[in-house]
């Protein structure tokens, strides 16, 4: 019962290529995660990097928020179910599924209740006692199934469980699986290729594609709102249709220009309210996408304006539906997957045939736009941006009817007034300060998230609220116009919204390198210190182990062990002979029922014997006397040649067939002897141990009252060597220290990010370079640090920045971005430390996150 | 018609079959020539008469005195053999499985390095050492014991690892990997669930590891240098078909030969199965 979080995982092969990239995912607990995928995107990679069956390269693994990188499979308290089955062969069923609960030493009967339990739940009880090679593929399935849960594992891991099984097979797991799932109420995770599996069984469903992850969603809203091209296409069978195509704004409407074709539709501005405007001006290229059973032959009564023109090439007969291949370029065959093919559903008619021309509609809500370019979705339910056409007029910003007023870190820069477009971000919208108003007038719910159209003015606006607005409340907003930008008529930049972050190169240094290039004495004399009082700490610990030692030593010497000797000595001879007779006595109750087995066992077999052999001379008689039956009673001469072929053939096969039943007899005879023997066997040596276990205890006292001096010596030079062997870490860790180096200004490292550079990297961490990406408010004003010269100051009324620049290895000027409370000083000299814990740190060779 | 072409095939079938059976039979004399030659020597009363087949007067005189005889001690010899064989069987077997499961299973640096380097020094003749192991042993202490002798026939059985990879490598990684979530480490792994499934490449590893010190006769004829007590069965008997003594001990020297074929032969006819699997089972993957 347990969550998962995956926080920037990587798994980088050591030849350099990357199988996983920033797999960043949260998983509730008791969900259904399907990773989905083409072959080769990461998806297997990823889950066995869950098990630990995987190294992580870098990034960092919660199970039940622990974290689990380095944490042995075997202790992540998951299951796991391969795709091959991985039964043992050679045991049976039942040993199967409980080897897992004998390795961690679990009681007998326990495990035995467990196994019933899960064969119960599985419909596997008849087949405890076979072995693996006897049975079918979901048969099999269904044990590694059982093994798997029987452990009642905080995770179930599944890798493409149902692949080797036929479809019939398969259909009938999958809803297995459903229904185990909701019986087990454990968080599932599940690789599969087959988008059918990912589909229905999914809570919410991962799609990857080298190594990346493209959209999690639930598999609803993959099918109904896809992010991009490739998931588009990915889900859903028939392939969705994509055309090539342009988007021109004409006012209340908006005309959609196939490429390749004169098929043009239009569809009603307000379905493209969230698409950028950029892409309604008939010039940039898009993919429209469709599916096919949002196409439809058209009828007369049809709005023309949905319709295109299509000639129709041919047929796939599916029984219950037929899809109908066709191009709308007029020229086109159908057949190659172009951008102007197109595949519907519908019956064929007199009108659909072969070679004809028909009008279809396409419903104009079900359109999908991606980016040429990006293949990113433009219609995205919740956008990237707002993006209003706009004035700037003096020091106001003009937002259609409304206006604003502009702080003076961007009027300082502006030259007079243009009209162009504005563009920021959701979060640039600070509801509820401020004194701007606006009007809710919807909100959606997308994946948790309140996304809230805003009337401002003539406006509409996107931003995030809570589950407590509601429709036609106004509320007060205000805008963070670090986030704001402007873009003029013709392209230019006027505004620029303050970068999230500065980026500063830098690398990883140890100690050593440090004290090279600085000479900083007052480290050493740190770190002397610091050894010095790790010492001094120690000497203290060690002369305290020392004193209590001799005082026992002393007490010791004082008594008088003989009597106690004695009396020690005494008990144990009572207790050893006890023992003894207990084990005699076991041992006997053993045998006698080990003899009963046998005989038991001996005397089956013999009935068995007798019982199959008696069966079979029956049979041999009967034959016999069928075919003498035969012989004396027909005159037929083929009759009865043919009644002796078969009678001969009989009395061939009957001895096979008879040696075959017995042996298939006894073997299951000997394996439940077997089972029964081994229990037995193994109940009689634990039952031996705990007995030895409590006269070990006794011996241990005697010899420790033996030489009492002795014993304590021996104590208490452990219990140094332990002090004396924490002093030595100690030490060694007070000289292990790590810097950053940036441009030549070294920033002590922090025992957690080394750690989790280290980790990630090994040994090459001191010749990689690294990018800091350093937020304004990581930086804090001290004596020490990077030199640098105040520009500029940006005043964006609620917030306060400094403009500083700073010199860079390279020769060129750096800029960083303080947040300060107060204006600094133009052209003061400052020094600025930085805290690391609010940065990113990014490997750049392989475009790492390491923080 | 459908009679007579069934017929027919079953005539063909038997010919074919008979045909088999004779060419096979014939073979088998052939092969156990020899092997009835020396039985039939090792109880002749004559001790020398190699030129007839069969003796003319049977005792199993022979027999009895390979074993009474203090001044020839076989059973010494065959105690010796014994013991070295056992103890190289053993000892050889744990070092080459595991050898082969690590080359198998686990990756690390130099892996294919050491896999082709252990290759190519399998490829020299052993004898080649020989002079440079005598004066080891020598240093060791041990060079005239037996126990020298297994120390020469275990140190290169990491080489053996080839066919028992082979088969190892058969055997689903996945399986390694499931066990690994059940809770098991590599040592329960190895010896709880591959080596059960790896019983015919046990049993090759095992009958080669026995074989070859059973046959032995150069590193220990260097060994015992003459001492009876400390010879195994083939210098021992080497030492009774000497130049000069061969008229007086070839009969004895038969009924040692097919006292020491006796366990080979047992080991053999039980392990028969396995053995068959385990050549081939290392080179097909299944």
């Amino acid at each position: 019962m347990a969550g998962l979080k995956l926080e920037h995982i990587y798994k980088v092969y050591p030849n350099g290529t990357k199988a996983v990239s920033d797999f960043t995912m949260d998983i509730q607990d008791q969900e259904f995660i399907v990773f989905v995928g083409p072959s080769g995107c990461g998806k297997s990679t990823t889950l066995r990097m869950i098990a630990g069956l995987e190294e992580i390269s870098a990034g960092e693994l919660y199970i039940d928020d622990r974290i689990v990188n380095d944490v042995e499979p075997k202790d992540r308290d998951i299951a796991m179910v391969f795709q091959n089955y991985a039964l043992y062969p050679h045991m049976t069923v039942y040993e199967n599924m409980a080897f897992g609960l004998q390795l961690r030493h679990m009681p007998t009967e326990e495990i035995h209740e467990k196994v019933m339990w899960a064969a119960e739940v599985l419909g596997l009880t008849d087949y405890l006692d076979r072995k693996p090679k006897a049975m079918s593929g979901g048969q099999r399935q269904r044990v590694a199934l059982g093994r798997a849960i029987l452990r009642n594992p905080k995770v179930m891991l599944l890798d493409e469980p149902l692949s080797n099984l036929d479809a019939k097979l398969r259909a009938q797991m999958r809803s297995e699986i459903a229904k185990l799932h909701k019986q087990l109420k454990t968080t599932f995770i599940y690789v599969t290729h087959d988008q059918i599996e990912a589909m229905t069984l999914g809570s919410r469903v991962v799609v990857m594609k080298l190594g990346r992850i493209q959209q999690v969603d639930t598999p609803k809203n993959l099918y109904d709102y896809p992010g991009n091209k490739f998931v588009a296409g990915f889900i859903g069978t028939p392939q969705m249709n994509f055309f090539e195509g342009t988007l021109l704004d004409l006012g209340k409407e908006v005309e959609i220009t196939f490429k390749y074709s004169d098929a043009k539709i239009y569809i009603p501005r307000e379905q493209l309210t969230k698409v950028n405007y950029e892409y309604l001006d008939g010039k940039h290229d898009v993919y429209i996408g469709i599916r096919c059973e949002n196409i439809a032959e058209a009828s007369k009564d049809d709005d023309p304006k949905l319709c295109i023109d299509c000639k129709v090439s041919h047929f796939e007969e599916l029984g219950n539906e037929t899809l109908i291949y066709g191009d709308i370029n007029m020229q086109g065959d159908g057949f190659k997957e172009t951008s102007t093919r197109v595949i519907f559903k519908g019956t064929p008619n007199n009108n659909i045939k072969i070679d004809n021309v028909v009008k279809i509609k396409l419903d104009a809500s079900k359109l999908h736009f991606f980016d040429k370019e990006t293949e990113e979705s433009i219609s995205l339910r919740i956008p990237k941006e707002n993006i209003l056409l706009s004035k700037i007029e003096g020091s106001k910003l003009v937002l259609g009817d409304k206006e604003v007023t502009l702080p003076k870190a961007i009027t300082s820069k502006l030259s007079g007034n243009t009209t162009g477009k504005c563009l920021f971000s959701l979060d640039a919208i600070l509801l509820n300060e401020g004194k701007e108003k606006a009007t809710i007038v919807n909100i959606e719910e997308v994946n948790g998230n309140y996304l809230l159209h805003l009337k401002y003015g003539n406006n509409l606006i996107f931003t995030f609220g809570k589950k407590e607005n509601k429709v036609n409340e106004v509320v007060k907003f205000d805008i963070d116009y670090t986030k704001v930008k402007f873009i003029d008529e013709n392209g230019n930049k006027v505004i620029e919204e303050l970068p999230e972050f500065d980026k500063v190169y830098g690398n990883f240094v140890n100690l050593n390198t440090y004290l090279y290039k600085t000479h900083d004495e007052s480290i050493t004399h740190e770190i002397e210190e610091l050894k010095v009082k790790i010492n001094s700490e120690y000497d203290t610990k060690v002369n305290e182990v020392k004193a209590k030692y001799t005082a026992l030593k002393e007490e010791v010497s004082k008594k008088d062990y003989t009597s106690i000797n004695k009396e020690n000595n005494e008990e144990l001879a009572v207790k050893t002979q006890k023992y003894k007779d207990q084990v005699n006595v076991l041992k006997a109750e053993l045998k006698a029922k080990l003899t009963s087995e046998k005989n038991d066992y001996k005397a089956k077999v013999k009935e068995t014997k007798d019982r199959i052999m008696s069966q079979y001379r029956d049979m041999f008689y009967n034959e016999k006397s069928t075919y003498l039956d035969i012989k004396n009673n027909n005159k037929d001469k083929d009759a009865i040649k043919r009644a002796r072929a078969e009678f001969l053939e009989r009395k061939e096969n009957l001895p096979k067939e008879r040696e075959n039943e017995i042996n298939n007899a006894i073997n299951s005879l000997a394996l439940n002897y077997e089972t029964a023997t081994s229990a037995l066997k193994s109940g009689f040596k634990r039952e031996k141990l705990a007995l030895k276990k409590s006269l070990n205890e006794l011996i241990e006292k005697a010899k420790k009252d033996k030489e009492p001096l002795k014993h304590i010596g021996k104590e208490e030079t452990n219990e140094i060597s332990v002090l004396e062997k924490e002093r030595k870490e100690a030490l060694s860790k007070a000289a292990i220290r790590f810097y950053f180096d940036i441009n030549n200004t070294y920033f002590e490292c922090n025992e957690l990010i080394s750690n989790k550079i280290i980790q990630a990297l090994g040994t090459k961490v001191f010749i990689k370079k690294y990018l800091f990406k350093l937020p304004h408010d990581s930086y804090l004003l001290k004596d020490k640090g990077i030199e640098a010269i105040v520009k500029d100051n940006l005043d964006y009324g609620n917030k306060q920045f400094a403009v500083c620049e700073c010199d860079s290895l390279s020769g060129k000027k750096e800029t960083l971005i303080l947040e300060t409370k107060k204006p600094l000083e133009v052209d003061s000299k400052v020094y600025v430390d930085i805290d690391f814990t609010k940065s990113h740190i990014i490997e750049t060779g392989l475009d790492i996150r390491l923080y | 018609m459908s009679k007579s072409f069934s017929s027919s095939i079953r005539v063909r079938k038997n010919i074919r079959l008979t045909l088999t059976y004779i060419v096979l039979a014939i073979i088998s004399v052939i092969w156990l020539i020899p092997f009835v030659y020396i039985i039939a020597q090792s109880l002749s009363v004559d001790t020398a008469n190699f030129s007839v087949f069969f003796p003319d007067e049977w005792t199993f005189d022979n027999y009895i005195l390979l074993f009474t005889d203090q001044s020839k001690p076989f059973w010494r010899w065959w105690l010796n053999t014994f013991i070295i064989a056992g103890c190289t069987c053993i000892i050889q077997t744990l070092i080459t499985l595991a050898t082969s499961y690590a080359f198998s299973r686990l990756r690390f640096k130099s892996r294919k390095f050491i896999m082709k380097t252990f290759l190519i020094i399998g490829m020299f003749p052993s004898f080649l050492t020989m002079i440079i192991n005598y004066f080891l042993l020598d240093i060791l202490g041990l060079s005239s014991s037996i126990f020298g002798l297994v120390l020469i026939y275990c140190a290169s059985s990491a080489m053996g690892y080839y066919i028992a990879k082979g088969f190892f490598d058969t055997i689903p990684k996945s399986l390694d990997e499931a066990a690994m979530i059940d809770g098991a480490n590599k040592n329960t792994i190895f010896f709880k669930i591959i080596l059960p499934l790896s019983k015919p490449i046990v049993v090759y590893t095992v009958l080669m590891a026995f074989t070859g010190p059973w046959g032995d006769f150069m590193m220990a004829s260097y060994i015992a240098q003459g001492d009876v007590q400390l010879m195994n069965v083939a210098v021992g008997l080497q030492n009774l078909a000497l130049v000069g003594e061969i008229t007086k001990y070839f009969s004895r020297f038969c009924a040692g030969g097919v006292v020491t074929s006796i366990p080979i032969m047992i080991l053999f006819f039980w392990l028969q199965r396995y053995y068959v699997e385990g050549v081939t089972g290392g080179a097909v993957k299944g």
